[in-house]
């Protein structure tokens, strides 16, 4: 985590000088310290994610594809005639790690045309604008990289 | 030359897509459907409309800041969405009429 926020300080600051170097150095020491020791963060949790970084790339590249993929088809209700036939769809997803699920469902309300109305446990609860986003839902594949994570 | 031109055309891209976020927001008659088109503007449209501007600017700092931005927008938008539609879920006693429900559990 130091690493990360010492990198966000000096992209904020706009410039490498020593000024910023020591105060970024010092900021960020400071609250990784106080994340340790307050809110039960470990840095050893942290930097076993990057063994999953593979998977990770693979999920967030898939995430850009699908948000530009169903703009366009949100895109096309807006200009169709008639209204469109929304649905909310419940399914359970298997995933068993608390942070994936939310991913999913921020992945699932990040992309136009479908958003995750609740989350209880490992069921969601999904709105889609038409029943052409329906088969989006049913084979999450969202669902199916966030498992792959997981098992990685 | 072709940097401008390459930016103007995202720039108009992200524009249409706030254009179409407009039109689908008063064509469509229920809330829940109002965001699906509001989401469009939120990710295409601010995104195509930072890579203009990162092509415009065309320096390291800049960009990383407008990464960040869009970073940041991805990670609050479906946290609002999220609680709009749950608020129209728990308060709409008659929701149920506006959408066909469909359990896959």
């Amino acid at each position: 985590m130091f690493v990360v926020l010492m990198i966000l300080w000096l992209i904020f600051a706009g410039s490498v000088t020593v000024t910023n170097l020591i105060l970024g150095a010092i900021v960020s020491g400071l609250i990784t310290l106080l994340c340790t020791r307050y809110m039960g963060y470990s840095t050893k949790r942290f930097y076993r994610g990057f063994s999953k970084a593979d998977e990770i790339a693979f999920y967030l590249a898939f995430l850009l594809k699908e948000i530009v993929r169903e703009n366009f088809d949100v895109l096309r209700f807006v200009y169709r005639k008639g209204q469109p036939k929304p649905m909310l769809v419940h399914f359970h997803s298997n995933i068993r790690t608390e942070a994936l699920r939310v991913l999913v469902a921020n992945s699932i309300t990040l992309t136009p045309g479908t958003f995750t109305v609740r989350l209880e446990g490992d069921e969601f609860a999904v709105h889609a604008l038409d029943e052409y986003f329906q088969i989006d839902i049913e084979h999450s594949e969202f669902a199916k990289l966030a498992k792959k994570v997981e098992e990685a | 030359m072709i940097r401008v031109i390459l930016a103007g055309l995202f720039l108009a891209f992200g524009v249409f897509m706030f254009f179409s976020e407009i039109v689908g927001f008063y064509k469509f008659t229920y809330v829940m459907n109002r965001m699906h088109a509001a989401a469009m503007g939120d990710t295409l449209g601010i995104g195509s409309i930072l890579i203009a501007v990162g092509i415009l600017t065309g320096e390291l700092v800049p960009i990383l800041k407008l990464v960040l931005i869009l970073v940041f927008m991805f990670l609050t938008g479906p946290v609002v969405t999220h609680l709009i539609a749950g608020a129209e879920v728990e308060t709409h006693k008659n929701a149920g009429h506006e959408y066909r429900e469909v359990d896959r559990r």
